[in-house]
């Protein structure tokens, strides 16, 4: 642990030590430091802003919960995304059951408010398609491609992460691929 | 983050991030099972309260209030000519408004908050060690620690009174920073806002341990002022008193007594002031907060964490070695879980290595080693004091 030119604040091992021994103190300032990244990745991976409070607090809540399951040396944030990553496929699947049974009304997808200002009319273009193609997708490829695509993880990344092998993620993002293609083909699913 | 991702600008604001946090502060606070009954139990109280037609009750954000009292939307409400009696509250807190009195409510998961905009209102509140109770009347902080009590705020003139029936509040003038002046009244005892002088500025805290205050520190807030000018609050007259909750009369308070106004920032806001500060990059700020937390409230159960951060800042920002090391000791003895000590002791032998990496840093380096041989900073550690 080299602390030299190291950002105060910085590490999060300390933290988590003391929110596993019960700090509730240590939790907030956790919670202070991550959430920006958190909302942001949950967003990401919902694309919809009203469905962001939830997975986030959701995620932080079992992150919190169950921090004696941390590896020691593993990084906070890492296991963070996880744990986010799959309450949001989650959430997803329980709207989605909601929905065929009618008691939830989907909202549209919510990105142009989120739209970088100076991002380029072909990248949002770009972004509406990829989120309107994978809005129907199963929630484990459409996580893949988030992950992929939007996020720029890797593959191995992405396996440790959602906790699959490589060789099931790149199985997926092929199908991924394929049902994207298959949309773009026959021009659906805005 | 790909290119599609630096596309997706999201953020949420502050105050909702403090909402995000309230939810999971509460969450983590209850065991979901019970937190289930407890809904239940409120949604079958409030049911039969409505069918019975028996008062007020409060759900979460909307108050029925019966019409020829007053009126009652989202978490308002607007007495009427007769104002409304006996309101009941979720929490259990009773509250009666004079008439056309005017205030709103507010809860969050760590404080229970009533805005007094007119009218005089009295309060019976349940304790909640968990959930302060604070009203709020012009300038005015009344701070509940279980009581009951009246709190009138003068249409006109703004001027506040607090007369205490039962039990005890806090009082204090609202200020810009988090050390406004309070005063505690007692059971039978009237404050008036009245004639009083604006808030002094807070009380310093005098010399300090040489951990807490380097010669380099300085004070979070610009209006630190000298002990002598110590601002004092004044009770304006005393009424029957009881020791709160007991039934044994408490001593008589005379009318001239004065009691001593207190400057104190909880614990929570004070090191939720040092944190706020290093994560805006203000770090003099927060290593600053953070000696002034470790100074008010050394057994809190945050000073292991506070005194570990000033460390890093000492150590890392500030080039301060010789501090860094007495506030890494400070974190380490701290605390009991090993982890957190682990951490503390490793990082006091960078600051001893940082220091003249001498005989000190080897010692400091082999207690450490013979305490964490398999621990996850024993390999840099090793390497440290050459």
């Amino acid at each position: 642990m080299d602390t030299r030119g190291a950002r105060p604040g910085a590490g999060d091992s300390s933290l988590v030590a003391l929110a596993r021994a019960g700090e509730h103190g240590a939790c907030e300032v956790l919670y202070r430091r991550h959430s920006a990244m958190a909302n942001r990745f949950a967003y990401r991976l919902l694309g919809r802003d009203g469905e962001v409070d939830d997975v986030v607090q959701d995620a932080f809540v079992t992150a919190f919960a169950t921090l004696g399951r941390l590896d020691e040396g593993k990084s906070f944030s890492s296991w963070l995304c996880a744990i986010l990553a799959r309450t949001a496929m989650r959430a997803r699947r329980r709207r989605r059951l909601l929905e065929r049974f009618g008691f939830f009304q989907a909202k549209p997808l919510d990105l142009e408010g989120f739209v970088a200002p100076d991002a380029s009319l072909d990248l949002r273009a770009e972004v509406q398609s990829l989120y309107a193609h994978m809005d129907r997708m199963p929630e484990n490829l459409r996580t893949v491609l988030v992950l992929y695509r939007v996020e720029g993880m890797g593959q191995p990344e992405i396996a440790a992460l959602l906790g699959v092998s490589t060789r099931t993620i790149k199985r997926w993002l092929a199908r991924a691929d394929a049902a994207v293609a298959r949309r773009v083909g026959r021009g659906g699913g805005t | 983050v790909s290119r599609l991702g630096g596309a997706l600008d999201y953020r949420i604001d502050r105050a909702r991030a403090e909402r995000q946090w309230d939810a999971i502060s509460d969450r983590l606070s209850r065991p979901p099972r019970r937190r289930a009954r407890a809904i239940v139990t409120l949604g079958v109280a409030a049911g039969i309260a409505g069918l019975l037609g028996g008062g007020e009750v409060l759900r979460r954000r909307t108050i029925v209030a019966s019409g020829s009292q007053g009126s009652a939307t989202g978490d308002r409400i607007v007495a009427g000519p007769a104002g409304v009696p006996d309101l009941a509250l979720p929490d259990g807190t009773r509250l009666t408004v004079g008439p056309r009195g005017r205030l709103r409510l507010a809860a969050s998961a760590r404080l229970r908050l009533v805005t007094l905009e007119s009218g005089v209102i009295t309060l019976d509140v349940a304790h909640d060690p968990m959930r302060p109770f604070e009203v709020t009347a012009g300038r005015v902080v009344v701070r509940v620690l279980g009581t009951r009590f009246t709190v009138a705020l003068g249409a006109e003139s703004g001027d506040v009174t607090v007369s205490v029936e039962r039990g005890l509040v806090q009082v204090r003038r609202i200020d810009e920073t988090v050390t406004a002046p309070a005063v505690e009244l007692p059971s039978g005892a009237t404050w008036s806002s009245r004639g009083l002088e604006p808030p002094q500025p807070a009380v310093d805290d005098g010399p300090a341990a040489p951990l807490i205050a380097p010669p380099q520190a300085r004070p979070v807030t610009s209006n630190a002022g000298p002990a002598s000018k110590t601002p004092r609050l004044k009770l304006v007259s005393t009424g029957p008193r009881r020791s709160p909750g007991r039934g044994s009369p408490a001593p008589p308070a005379s009318p001239s007594r004065v009691v001593e106004a207190r400057s104190e920032p909880s614990p929570r806001s004070l090191f939720a002031l040092a944190e706020g500060a290093l994560l805006a990059g203000d770090v003099r700020g927060a290593a600053a907060a953070f000696e002034r937390f470790l100074r008010r409230y050394p057994a809190d159960g945050r000073a292991a964490l506070a005194a570990f951060e000033l460390g890093k800042i000492r150590l890392d920002v500030l080039g301060d070695p010789g501090g860094a090391l007495a506030a890494f000791t400070e974190a380490a003895a701290r605390s009991s879980d090993e982890r957190f000590v682990e951490h503390a002791l490793a990082r006091r032998v960078h600051a001893l290595d940082r220091l003249d990496g001498g005989p000190r840093c080897r010692a400091a380096r082999d207690e450490y080693l013979s305490r964490f041989s398999a621990g996850g900073q024993a390999g840099t550690v090793r390497g440290l004091c050459r």
